[in-house]
C-alpha cells in the first residue's frame, strides 16, 4: 500500500502552505538535549538499516555523510511512497515515520507538526485494535457492580464515597469514553488491581496517610510514590501488613442501617 | 550590503555644551526635516559601534524604501505575480464517453479526448504537452467550466491515427503545461493570456509606542554625534540630551525587532480579539518571519558548500534572471563563523598565492580574514550579514547541542533584496504623517528648555522632569517572498 505525505495546511497568516514554485524540505535533526543526529534508524530497526544500506550501497549510520545532504522535498502536491516496491521510498517512509515533526492518524496534529503521514493500511489496523479494546471494554463495564464502579473510580483518583450511584457511573463512562486503554492497563489487565484498591481505599480511610512525602501505615513505611507502596504491599514479605490494613478497614465499615426501622420512624 | 553609508561616526557624551546650536538640535532637525533624518537615524543605528544592529531597518528605510500608505487606512494589500505560464493539473480525462482507464488508448484514430484541468488557461487552438513533451494535442473547443474544473476538448496534434495518450500521462494530478498556437487560415480564433496573480497578500500596520522620563538633573548631559559623508567628504553633526539618545537606539532596536517577530493577530473572518484597555481592536501585522514561513524552508545539521548552492538554487532556479540573483543572507554570528569556515575548507583545495590572508611583516604578522561573500555559478552571488537577534540567548532559547549557543545563531534568512517593476522587493510600510511622531509632557523642566521658575508657566504634571511619547505606524513588506528562503540550523 502507498504512502502519503502531505503538508499540514498553514491556518496563520497569509493562509497558504507555500507559495507558488516553493518548496520545503524535511531533513534530518539534531536532538537538543543529546546531541544526536535524527535519522530515521534505532535499536529497534537496526536491522532494516543494515539491509538497506546493502541494498542501496550507502553508509546509513548517524555520522555518515550521507545525511548532510539528505532532505525529503515536499510542495503542494502529495509525495506518494512506494516502500513495498522501492528501497528508497522505504528509506523515506522509515526516515518521516519517527520525525519530529510528521503526525499520522493515531498521534494527530499539534502545532510542532510540520506533515501528517497517510498510511491507509497502518490506520485501518490502529482503528481496528482500538475498536477491539472498546468493545471489550463496554462487556465488561456492562458486568461490573456498583462496588465494582467505585472501585474502579478510585484507581482514577476519584474518591466515591459520598457520591451517588448516577454520578459514579457517569463518571466511568468519562473515564471509558476519555481514556481506554488506562481502564484497560488499570482495571481490566492489572493484576495488582486489588492491592492498588486496597490501597486506595485505606487512604480513603485515613489509615494510611502521606507525611512528607512518605506514605506510612502504623509507623511502618510503605513508600514514597503510590506505585512503590503497592510493590511494598504485593510483596509477600508484607503480607501481615497488608491483611491489617484490610482487617482496618473492615472494622471500620458503617453497620448497614436498619432499613425497617428507619421506614417506621419516617411514619 | 553597503556597510560604509555613514563615515567616521563618532558619539560623544559631553556636559559641556557650548558651541552647540538650537538649529543641530536631534528634534529640531527631526521636525524640519523629517524624512532625511529618519533615513540618517536608520543608518546610524544600523551601523551603531560598528556592528549592523538594525540592519533590517538599514536596508529599507536606510536606503530610503519606504512605502507611504494613507491616513485612514490600516491595511495594505498586493498581488504577487508567479509564472504566467505553468502547469495546470489534470483532474479527470473522458474518452468515448467514458474516464480513461489504464486499458484506453486515448485519443487514438484522431478522435477526441474531455480533458479537465484545474485552471481555466487556454483557448481554441492552444498546444499542450504532458509529462512527456513529445506527446501533444490542441484545444479544439472553448473550455467550459464544470464544477471545479475547466473541460476542454483535445485532439493528437500531430495527426497521426495512431498516436494516442498513454494512460499514465492522463492519471489525476499530471499536468498540462502550453507549447504553443496553430491556427488554419482565416481562423478567428486564438490563444489566452493569463494574467496570473496566483497570490493576494493582505498584511496590516501595527501601532507601537514606547515611552521614556528624563529627571531634570539628567537632562543637561548632551551626546554629540558626528559622521561624514563619503561621498562629499563633509562633516555634520547632531546633539541631543544623552538619556534621549539612549530612548532613540532603544526605540529603534525595538521596532526593528517587532519587524521581524511579529505575528498576524487578525482572523480569517476580519475580526481582532485582542482588545486595549480603552476597548478598541489591537492590530498586528505579519512581521519579517511570518512572512517567510511558507517560502522554500530547507534544514540543515552541517553547513556544507553543497548545501548552499542546493538552497541557492531553490531560490533562484527558473524563477531569477542570471543578472538579479544577489542574495543578501541573514544568520547570526554562528552562522557567520560557519559559513567562513566553510569557505576556508574549500579554499584550502586551491593553490594559492596569498597576499590576503597574510599581512604585516617581521614581527606584526597578521594571519586571518572573514569571508562574507560567495560567487557562485550562474551568476549566482551570495553576502552574509549579521542578524543580532537571532544571537540573544534570553530570546533564542533552543540551545545547539553542540556549541551550547543559540540555535537560531545559526539560522540563515535569505533575502532577496533585489526590485520588482521598480519598487522594492523588501521595503518599509509607513502611515502618512504616523512615523516616528514624539512629544513630551514637561514637569519642572521641558525639553531644551530651561527650569521654570514663573508660577505662571503652566505644565501638564508635578514631575521633576519630563516624560517623552514615542509612536509609529507601520510595518515591513516583502513583496515577493518566493525568492527568499529559511536555511534552517535543525535542532528539535
Amino acid at each position: 500500500m502507498p504512502i502519503t505525505i502531505r503538508l499540514i495546511e498553514n491556518k496563520d497568516w497569509p493562509h497558504r502552505t507555500l507559495y507558488p514554485g516553493c518548496t520545503k524540505h524535511i531533513g534530518p535533526y539534531l536532538d537538543e538535549h543529546s546531541g544526536r543526529r535524527y535519522t530515521g534508524f534505532n535499536q529497534e530497526n537496526e536491522a532494516d538499516r543494515i539491509r538497506l544500506e546493502k541494498e542501496l550501497h550507502t553508509d546509513l549510520s548517524e555520522r555518515s555523510e550521507f545525511w548532510d545532504f539528505f532532505t525529503i522535498p515536499l510542495a503542494e502536491d502529495d509525495l506518494i511512497l512506494y516502500p513495498e516496491n522501492e528501497p528508497q521510498d522505504e528509506l523515506k517512509s522509515i526516515f518521516m515515520a519517527g520525525h519530529a515533526q510528521g503526525c499520522n492518524a493515531e498521534n494527530g496534529v499539534d502545532p510542532t507538526k510540520v506533515f501528517v503521514i497517510i498510511d491507509e493500511e497502518k490506520s485501518a489496523e490502529e482503528a481496528n485494535k482500538k475498536a477491539k479494546l472498546r468493545r471489550k471494554i463496554l462487556r465488561s463495564v456492562d458486568d461490573m457492580s456498583d462496588d465494582d464502579v467505585r472501585n474502579c473510580l478510585r484507581l482514577f483518583g476519584i474518591n466515591p464515597q459520598g457520591v451517588s450511584n448516577n454520578v459514579c457511573n457517569h463518571k466511568l463512562d468519562e473515564i471509558v469514553e476519555q481514556q481506554p486503554q488506562r481502564f484497560n492497563d488499570l482495571w481490566l489487565n492489572n493484576p495488582q488491581r486489588s492491592t492498588y484498591i486496597l490501597f486506595h481505599k485505606a487512604i480513603g480511610a485515613n489509615l494510611v496517610v502521606k507525611t512528607k512525602g512518605v506514605y506510612t501505615y502504623n509507623a511502618e513505611v510503605l513508600g514514597t510514590t503510590p506505585e512503590q507502596c503497592i510493590a511494598y504491599l504485593s510483596s509477600d514479605n508484607h503480607l501481615e501488613t497488608r491483611q491489617g490494613i484490610a482487617l482496618s478497614l473492615e472494622g471500620q465499615q458503617p453497620k448497614k442501617r436498619n432499613t425497617k426501622a428507619a421506614e417506621a420512624n419516617a411514619e | 550590503m553597503n556597510n560604509n553609508i555613514l563615515g567616521g561616526l563618532q558619539i560623544i557624551n559631553t556636559r559641556n555644551a557650548s558651541g552647540l546650536v538650537e538649529t543641530r538640535s536631534l528634534d529640531h532637525l527631526l521636525a524640519t526635516k523629517p524624512y532625511e533624518m529618519g533615513t540618517i537615524l536608520s543608518q546610524i543605528f544600523g551601523n551603531y559601534k560598528g556592528e549592523e544592529v538594525n540592519v533590517l531597518d538599514a536596508v529599507t528605510r536606510g536606503l530610503g524604501r519606504v512605502q507611504k500608505i494613507e491616513i485612514d487606512a490600516f491595511e495594505y494589500d498586493w498581488g504577487v505575480e508567479m509564472a504566467f505560464d505553468e502547469s495546470n493539473p489534470i483532474v479527470r480525462a473522458e474518452w468515448n464517453g467514458a474516464t480513461v482507464t489504464s486499458t484506453d488508448f486515448a485519443g487514438l484514430n484522431n478522435t477526441t479526448v474531455n480533458l479537465y484541468v484545474k485552471n481555466p488557461y487556454y483557448g481554441v487552438g492552444a498546444i499542450l504537452s504532458f509529462d512527456n513533451r513529445d506527446i501533444q494535442v490542441r484545444v479544439q473547443s472553448p473550455g467550459f467550466q464544470f464544477g471545479e474544473s475547466s473541460c476542454y476538448s483535445v485532439v493528437m496534434a500531430d495527426g497521426n491515427p495512431e498516436s494516442y495518450i498513454p494512460y499514465k500521462y492522463l492519471v489525476p494530478g499530471k499536468r498540462v503545461a502550453r507549447e504553443g498556437s496553430a491556427y488554419e487560415e482565416g481562423s478567428n480564433d486564438a490563444d489566452i493570456l493569463n494574467y496570473n496573480n496566483s497570490v493576494k497578500l493582505r498584511n496590516k500596520i501595527t501601532t507601537s509606542r514606547m515611552k521614556y522620563d528624563i529627571t531634570r538633573s539628567a537632562a543637561t548631559t548632551k551626546t554629540i554625534v558626528e559622521w561624514i559623508d563619503p561621498k562629499s567628504g563633509k562633516k555634520s553633526y547632531f546633539f541631543t540630551d544623552k538619556q534621549k539618545w539612549t530612548a532613540w537606539r532603544e526605540w529603534y532596536r525595538r521596532l526593528d525587532n517587532y519587524n521581524v517577530y511579529s505575528r498576524y493577530n487578525t482572523r480569517p473572518d476580519g475580526t481582532v480579539k485582542v482588545f486595549g484597555t480603552n476597548g478598541r481592536p489591537v492590530h498586528v501585522g505579519a512581521g519579517l518571519f511570518q512572512q517567510f514561513s511558507p517560502a522554500n524552508n530547507r534544514p540543515y545539521t552541517r553547513m556544507t558548500p553543497s548545501f548552499i548552492m542546493d538552497m541557492l538554487s531553490d531560490l533562484s532556479y527558473n524563477k531569477l534572471g542570471k543578472g538579479e540573483r544577489k542574495f543578501l543572507a541573514l544568520t547570526g554570528e554562528m552562522g557567520m563563523r560557519n559559513f567562513s569556515q566553510m569557505l576556508e575548507t574549500k579554499a584550502a583545495n586551491f593553490q594559492l598565492t596569498d597576499t590576503v590572508f597574510v599581512s604585516g611583516s617581521g614581527q606584526n604578522l597578521t594571519l586571518g580574514g572573514q569571508f562574507t561573500t560567495w560567487k557562485l555559478y550562474n551568476d549566482i552571488e551570495l553576502t552574509v550579514a549579521p542578524f543580532r537577534w537571532l544571537d540573544d540567548p534570553s530570546l533564542n532559547r533552543i540551545m545547539d547541542p553542540l556549541t551550547r549557543r543559540p540555535a537560531s545563531s545559526q539560522d540563515m534568512y535569505f533575502l532577496d533584496i533585489g526590485h520588482r517593476d521598480g519598487e522594492a522587493n523588501l521595503r518599509k510600510i509607513v502611515k502618512m504623517g504616523s512615523e516616528n511622531l514624539v512629544w513630551h509632557t514637561g514637569g519642572s523642566i521641558a525639553p531644551d528648555r530651561n527650569t521654570i521658575k514663573d508660577v505662571n508657566t503652566l505644565r501638564s504634571n508635578g514631575y521633576d522632569g519630563y516624560t517623552v511619547n514615542f509612536l509609529t505606524e507601520g510595518g515591513i513588506m516583502l513583496a515577493d517572498a518566493s525568492t527568499c528562503g529559511v536555511a534552517k540550523y535543525n535542532v528539535i
